[in-house]
């Protein structure tokens, strides 16, 4: 049988080559290597050392940064992942209401997307809500005692809330050529038989957006789960003050870099990997529920 | 087409792709140097600032012109990001083949992690020299009976001052030897005239672990004991140590915990000592030359730390060695234990330094800068002198100290924020830190 499949399909396979290579050796193999490390002891200096499920059992257990760290990245991305949506979905609305200058907005609101994940974007959020940055001089305005927003345990991480939100740049775009995919005629007929504003929102736009917000939805989860950097400029490193910026990954990082665990780092990584796909499961069988693909 | 055509077509297609493999698997970069176009290539990395970098590349630059055949790769970091970077590196097999080893602070992780060359070899081979250095220098970067380190500088954890401020708020500069209680005292004197968004401390010496070390040992014990396996203070000495500084912390002597967590990530340059708004900063006395040029003409001084009335001992400090190290994987150790030796040595490259990490380990050195001294680097020789006679003999952090620091540190963020009463952090830090050590 296999020689048949072979056959049939050589030339592909013989194309796939290149692909398959760097699939096996930089995607597979140093996954399965990061499958057995995390049940095993290792601190890249000595061989590992097989402890089974030990690093498993003590992180969920034992482990109260590990805790923190989920209830850091899921409040990071149940609240900036929704609120991020919401506004590139509006923006996109009011731009396509046709706006002058439409191109050049498009651009502007973009460009955050493309710098935003970058360190020099970081280091700049770290000024910005520092101590004597722009937004406490603009609060000064209002009143507002200066507070040093990206050191205090209570707000740092609403900092970077702020910061994924300011992204929404290319989920906007995808959203703006959604709606320009829209027929016309839909909301010429809908409007004729009397409906208002808000009725072809969630009539129209919505549902025949939808397969773009689920798009939009599941990549900017995934995105978020991984995020790091703003993580690890933002919160010194070592996701200060108080852990209140202990993202998963800036964790693993931690655990991995700063105290030489690979082992227990490794099994961090697959627990995140299974986390990252039962939500993407949960929203793909949710999604039948309300999108509606073109048939 | 027909089937040997599409055969032949086929075969042609694998080998250029195999080719574009090859192409891609390039040689890893980074990594131990290389050679380039005939010159032999040395990375070299120190922690530092804008103001310590130009020094660095002068001296470098000296370097390249005296050895045209070398080429020297420069990688500076500042403090923070220079300690995980290195370790990312160490893990990586990519160390820089001359870096810079704080060996109070890391010596033991890095001497136990088997990643430096031993420079017995090039001593015996007279590519390095010896001659002149104090043995206790030399002892600092001994580890089981063979020498990884050359000291660039000695020195000491301070109290770094500006006088010109004093003056201006009507204050005596302090004296040498204050004890804390009298410490407390004047602090409290500085405070009662400063405005309101200012600090006599610039940050929390709670925050990093050489205050609470010199307590420990100033009581007569460590931070950790000698084997790594316990802390060597107890509950009551650790309770003492943050009540005195949480009551500053009330007192506004030292900032609140949001500005203390912010200050301790900034640049030298912007931190508020720096700007004129706070009194006194914590660091190594080598130091403060260095932020006599961020602080717009006003005179510095150095303070003892101050010192306790009824410890075993007077002083609590460790002899802070910045030394440099040679990576085991270099592939120039030849060219690099030259360097090290040049830099450390070499009396043009040393005069250039000017004790910028402290007092020089060696006699000779020192004697040739005894007229180019600043000011303030002769008041750090004669602070270390006077220290240097009432501390217990200064240890080199065993292997763990830094996961248990690590630990310390998110204690006493968490009382600066006032999330934890002192009793608890202790309570918790203690079971936090045993847990660690086991």
């Amino acid at each position: 049988m296999l020689l048949k499949f072979w056959d049939k399909n050589k030339i592909a396979l013989l194309f796939l080559t290149p692909w398959l290579i760097g699939i096996t050796a930089l995607g597979i193999v140093p996954m399965m290597a990061s499958l057995y490390l995390s049940f095993t002891e290792y601190d890249m200096f000595k061989a590992p050392t097989w402890v089974g499920l030990e690093n498993y059992k003590e992180l969920f257990i034992a482990d109260d940064r590990f805790t923190q760290s989920m209830k850091v990245t899921f409040q990071y991305v149940f609240i900036g992942v929704p609120l991020q949506l919401i506004m590139a979905f509006c923006l996109a609305l009011f731009l396509n209401t046709g706006v002058k200058g439409i191109s050049g907005f498009r651009a502007i609101y973009y460009v955050p997307s493309l710098l935003g994940p970058s360190l020099a974007i970081a280091i700049l959020w770290r000024q910005i809500f520092g101590m004597d940055g722009i937004v406490n001089k603009f609060l000064a305005l209002f009143g507002i005692t200066p507070n040093s927003w990206i050191s205090d345990p209570e707000t740092t991480l609403y900092t970077l809330i702020i910061l994924l939100v300011w992204q929404f740049g290319s989920p906007m775009v995808i959203f703006l050529a959604g709606l320009k995919q829209i027929p016309k005629d839909l909301y010429e007929a809908a409007s004729i038989d009397g409906a208002g504003p808000f009725t072809r929102l969630f009539k129209i736009t919505i549902p025949m957006l939808s397969p773009i917000i689920f798009f939009n939805l599941v990549m900017q989860l995934i995105g978020a789960f991984q995020a790091f950097t703003p993580a690890y400029i933002i919160g010194g490193q070592t996701g200060g003050p108080l852990d209140s910026t202990l993202f998963y990954t800036l964790y693993l990082y931690i655990k991995a870099f700063t105290e030489f665990q690979m082992g227990y780092a490794s099994a961090m990584a697959w627990i995140l990997l299974i986390i990252i796909a039962t939500f993407t499961g949960i929203l793909f069988a949710v999604s039948k529920k309300w999108v509606h693909y073109e048939s | 087409m027909k089937t040997k055509t599409k055969r032949i077509f086929s075969l042609f297609l694998i080998v250029l792709l195999s080719f574009s493999l090859v192409a891609c698997s390039s040689e890893s970069s980074g990594g131990s140097s290389g050679d380039s176009g005939g010159k032999t290539e040395i990375r070299f990395a120190w922690w530092g600032s804008a103001e310590r970098d130009k020094v660095y590349n002068q001296i470098l630059d000296l370097y390249e012109e005296q050895n045209p055949n070398v080429k020297i790769i420069r990688e500076p970091s500042s403090w923070n990001d220079y300690w995980t970077k290195l370790s990312t590196q160490a893990a990586g097999g990519n160390l820089p083949d001359v870096f810079g080893l704080h060996l109070l602070l890391y010596g033991n992780e890095y001497f136990t992690k088997d990643v430096l060359e031993p420079l017995d070899q090039y001593v015996d081979n007279g590519t390095i020299s010896l001659e002149g250095w104090d043995q206790s220098v030399i002892d600092a970067g001994t580890y089981n009976d063979q020498f990884y380190a050359l000291a660039k500088g000695v020195t000491l954890e301070s109290l770094i001052y500006n006088k010109t401020k004093l003056e201006g708020l009507g204050i005596e500069p302090p004296k040498n030897g204050m004890t804390y209680d009298e410490f407390k005292d004047y602090a409290l004197e500085i405070r009662a005239k400063l405005p309101e968004d200012e600090y006599v401390i610039s940050g929390d010496p709670t925050s990093i672990e050489h205050g609470v070390e010199m307590w420990a040992r100033q009581k007569g014990g460590s931070f950790l004991t000698e084997d790594g396996k316990d802390l060597g203070f107890s509950k009551e000495d650790l309770t003492e140590y943050w009540t005195y500084w949480d009551n500053f912390r009330q007192e506004g002597v030292i900032p609140p915990g949001q500005i203390s967590t912010e200050q301790a990530n900034v640049t030298d340059e912007s931190t508020l000592f720096a700007t004129g708004k706070a009194v006194f900063i914590e660091r190594p006395t080598n130091q403060a030359k260095v932020f006599a040029k961020y602080v717009g003409g006003d005179e510095l001084g150095i303070l003892r730390y101050p010192t306790m009335g009824d410890g075993e001992f007077k002083s609590g400090e460790q002899l802070q060695v910045p030394a440099a190290v040679m990576s085991k994987v270099s592939k120039n150790k030849e060219e690099a234990a030259k360097l090290i030796n040049w830099f450390v040595n070499d009396l043009e490259a040393t005069k250039i330094y000017k004790a910028e990490n402290g007092l020089p380990g060696t006699e000779p050195v020192r004697e040739n800068l005894k007229s180019e001294l600043a000011p303030l680097d002769v008041e750090a020789i004669s602070i270390l002198e006077t220290v240097g006679e009432e501390i217990p003999p200064t240890t080199i952090r065993p292997s763990g100290s830094v996961e248990v620091l690590s630990i310390y540190k998110r204690y006493a963020e968490s009382i600066a924020f006032e999330k934890m009463s002192i009793e608890e952090a202790v309570d918790a830090f203690f079971e936090e830190a045993k847990k660690a050590l086991k």
